[in-house]
């Protein structure tokens, strides 16, 4: 397949016009372009969904709402109703945000969410918020995932000083191997909310029906961000780091290598948003005395 | 109103508490200058955009060499240049068309039509690199035009054919153009034809661009490649002359200083205006604060700045006289402003010798005469305290790189007295009636260009491009009365995803002055043309002229030293320039 290079600034200049073409609003569409070129630049593929999944992803715009209930003081159940990531993901962030913020930790069940390639993405806005947070998936059977993205696993993304570091198990989730690794980088006056990853990686194993995403938030201890950011990634034994901080800087400095068929769709899609010419079109253009 | 942090160090680097208090008391309210029409009547200054980098380039000596420049007699040929600026390495290339006989008016819907192309590599490409990106420039084609992240834009112009012709004709002669004749065009040969960058097809991203590089600030690079499409414009009618005549004349440097760079432009601006509100704030932020320091000083603290006035007040009015706009609709002749600014001359020294603080020279212009007037005299007031405005200058690219993200804990109580306290006029404004609603914007098939439509009678409306400000803020407020003000905007945003663009808005702006234009965009009798002239004087942009209510056209850098010039060692006091006189022009020949 032919390919192209694009430029981040690209993406998110034509892609807020191509997701109305599918039926996003412009605040959903404004919203979700910069989760979009965060998840093309780290995992590739990510805009390939716009043209392999257009008619679900058009038909999603028009369901009912996405459902929400507290579920417990700090954690709220989300019945996402089958929408996709970029319409119900970056609000979902923002309820943990609140909870975290306001509380000291928050946990979201978001049921019945598509597009889980963007789960890194949301994870990077809640770690660019300076929360820590823990994503445990399993994604559904139609998505389409880059490469990268596992179908069942789960992904940190912790906070450091001035970027964020990103960490996935090797293997299936494991609750003991997920708590070890986050109970020291959340602050110890109000800690991660261990029963619900508890419950979050049992829901998972369990191979339930449908997609589920269990996105747990926290205050990181400013001490160890600061002991890690020193030590670096390495000292996180049977972890993966992942270098997803460098591959953005890299997309904006170099561009994005992607299939020119979904950069052609991308704007084929824009396309879609333009009015057709006409005489009294062209008479409204700029210039000339009307 | 509360000043941005590094702003209000400037200030207090520049005064004490009761300067600091006289300043303040100047500053204009945001209601009494951000109305489409006060802000069509700005001017250029030295804190606009392209002043700000042509300090630079002279300051830093910038070296543009021509390493090749070889056209025909019809103009098709191939330019490159190399440059060293502020310690980096940057090459520019150029390639003119054969002229097709068809003026190009430079709008987004003529596409890859245009009469010449230019790219702006950030590093010293090779020849191999060099040559794939003219091959690229061949194809004329948009849909298949890519270009990679060497490139930080290319550069698209087109002839003004009466005054290009004119050049070449008088050179090929072995003579010097008209400069007056060229005046009465506002002084340029090639035209703007839009600068495609910042990731346009597949061009670098403006983030890419390494921290320090010298055009890593906002419009730099857009600006950069302007002066070069000048450069071009002149090394090109000299190149066209002497193909068609080995004794052709060259231009003459005093005509060549006086010839800028033409550009147009369209409603686009306005939605990008409204997309990006933190610039808007910023760029008043920065000029209103200028203002206010000049304002509040006493005018005869200091005979040379009075001096320098009275000379800039003169400049602007010679300079006016000697201009003659392709049409007066919507803006102040420039006869008007040139008989103006020669009587707010002689007030000059009336403020100095009743030791009255420059502000009250500046109400005395408001009591007498028209908007354009009042701020071409407050863009001046700018250039007397250059010290002051360009320190505030430096708050150009902190203020742009703001970003706006959501603030999900706060109380929908609290976001309701934002809008109450910041909104307060958009709130009242009465968006029912159906002349407020007429217009919608959108993007037509012609190569995305942006125009306007009816509502109910054209097509299209759901993809209308976001200018609405004053209906976003209504129907925030609106759905927010049905929370109780102890929850969180969170859960607003949860259950309307729609609105997160609306909050964050109302946000990110709320401690920053001079952000939303006090306007209705969509209102029948709402004139584009007064937003993108404000946008162009805050780019630099002299003589904004409208040609449509849509349309403005305008020339940068008329006025600015040569690349020799530059690298030599060039005075920075090249606004308005004189228009030369042609006696002494006579016979210079290559």
């Amino acid at each position: 397949m032919t390919t192209t290079v694009a430029a981040m600034s690209e993406i998110t200049r034509v892609a807020p016009w191509s997701l109305r073409a599918l039926g996003y609003s412009f605040g959903v569409a404004e919203r979700a372009v910069r989760f979009l070129a965060w998840a093309e630049a780290v995992h590739g593929q990510t805009l390939r969904t716009l043209r392999t999944h257009e008619q679900d992803i058009t038909r999603s715009t028009s369901l009912p709402p996405a459902g929400r209930s507290r579920n417990g003081q700090r954690a709220w159940r989300i019945d996402a109703g089958g929408k996709y990531l970029l319409e119900v993901g970056p609000p979902a962030i923002d309820l943990l945000t609140c909870d975290v913020r306001t509380q000291g930790a928050g946990h979201i069940a978001l049921a019945n969410a598509s597009g889980a390639g963007l789960l890194a993405a949301l994870c990077d806005l809640a770690a660019r918020r300076h929360i820590g947070c823990i994503a445990i998936c399993q994604a559904g059977e139609s998505d389409d995932l880059p490469y990268d993205v596992a179908r069942l696993g789960w992904i940190a993304a912790l906070p450091l000083k001035g970027r964020t570091l990103f960490l996935r198990g090797t293997a299936k989730p494991d609750d003991a191997l997920i708590l070890s690794v986050v109970r020291p980088w959340s602050a110890p006056v109000d800690g991660v909310d261990e029963p619900a990853i508890r419950e979050d990686v049992g829901r998972v194993l369990e191979g339930l029906q449908g997609a589920y995403i269990g996105l747990s938030g926290f205050q990181p201890n400013p001490a160890v961000i600061e002991a890690q950011a020193a030590l670096g990634p390495h000292a996180l034994a049977g972890l993966h780091a992942l270098d997803y901080a460098d591959r953005v800087v890299a997309a904006y400095r170099s561009g994005v290598e992607m299939d020119l068929v979904d950069l052609a769709h991308l704007y084929e899609l824009e396309k879609r948003t333009w009015a057709p010419t006409s005489e009294r079109s062209r008479a409204q253009a700029g210039y000339g005395q009307y | 109103m509360q000043l941005p942090a590094y702003l209000d160090q400037v200030l207090a680097s520049f005064t004490d508490h009761k300067g600091r208090a006289a300043t303040m008391r100047w500053l204009r309210r945001p209601q009494d200058c951000m109305t489409a029409l006060k802000l069509s009547a700005m001017k250029s200054t030295r804190v606009s955009f392209a002043p700000v980098l042509a300090r630079q380039m002279i300051r830093q000596r910038w070296v543009i060499e021509r390493k090749r420049f070889h056209c025909d007699s019809d103009g098709d040929g191939h330019g490159i240049y190399s440059i060293r600026a502020g310690g980096h390495d940057l090459t520019y290339i150029a390639r003119s068309f054969r002229w097709d006989g068809i003026e190009k008016v430079g709008r987004r819907s003529d596409g890859a039509k245009r009469d010449m192309f230019g790219a702006v590599f950030h590093q010293r490409p090779d020849e191999e690199r060099i040559a794939r990106e003219f091959a690229i420039f061949d194809l004329r084609d948009a849909d298949r035009m890519r270009t990679d992240s060497l490139v930080t834009g290319w550069t698209p112009a087109n002839r003004s054919a009466r005054f290009f012709d004119h050049v070449v004709d008088c050179l090929t002669a072995g003579q010097q153009p008209d400069p007056g004749f060229l005046g009465s065009g506002t002084g340029y040969l090639l035209r703007n034809g839009g600068y495609l960058g910042s990731g346009r097809n597949g061009s670098l991203a403006f983030e890419g661009i390494p921290e320090g590089h010298v055009i890593r600030h906002p419009f730099f690079g857009d600006l950069f490649g302007l002066y070069l499409v000048r450069q071009v414009s002149i090394d090109l009618v000299n190149g066209i002359a002497a193909a068609r005549n080995p004794k052709a004349a060259r231009l003459a440097p005093e005509i060549a200083r006086y010839i800028g760079v033409g550009n147009s432009s369209g409603q686009g601006m306005c939605v990008a205006l409204q997309r990006w509100p933190h610039w808007v704030s910023t760029w008043l932020t920065v000029r209103e604060l200028a203002l206010a320091f000049a304002k509040s000083r006493p005018a005869a603290e200091d005979r040379q700045r009075a001096e320098r006035l009275r000379m800039l007040v003169s400049r602007a009015s010679d300079y006016y006289r000697s201009t003659k706009l392709q049409c007066e609709d919507y803006v102040v002749p420039t006869d008007v402003l040139a008989g103006n600014l020669n009587v707010v001359r002689h007030w000059v020294a009336e403020t100095v010798q009743n030791g009255a603080l420059w502000g009250e020279l500046v109400r005395r212009v408001e009591a007498q005469f028209d908007g354009e007037t009042v701020e071409q005299l407050n863009s001046l007031l700018l250039e007397i305290y250059p010290e002051f405005a360009d320190a505030c200058a430096g708050y150009l690219p902190i203020g742009a790189e703001r970003e706006r993200d959501l603030i999900p804990e706060m109380a929908v109580g609290e976001l309701k007295a934002l809008l109450r306290d910041r909104y307060d006029w958009a709130l009242r404004y009465d968006m029912r009636l159906s002349d407020a609603r007429r217009h919608f914007w959108y993007h037509s098939a012609d190569n995305g260009e942006q125009r306007r439509g009816e509502r109910i009678i054209d097509p299209h409306e759901e993809f209308e491009s976001f200018i609405d400000h004053i209906g976003l803020v209504q129907r925030l407020a609106s759905v927010l009365t049905l929370y109780a003000d102890d929850r969180r905007v969170a859960e607003v945003v949860s259950d309307t995803p729609d609105l997160a663009f609306a909050v964050s808005r109302v946000q990110y702006l709320a401690d920053l002055p001079y952000a939303e234009i006090r306007d209705n965009l969509i209102h029948k009798d709402f004139i584009p043309a007064h937003l993108i002239r404000f946008f162009l004087a805050a780019l630099g942009m002299e003589c904004t002229n409208p040609l449509s209510i849509r349309y403005v056209r305008g020339v940068f850098f008329q006025g600015m030293p040569l690349p020799e010039e530059i690298a030599r060692g060039a005075a920075e006091d090249w606004i308005f320039p004189m228009q030369p006189g042609t006696s002494a022009l006579k016979g210079a020949t290559a």
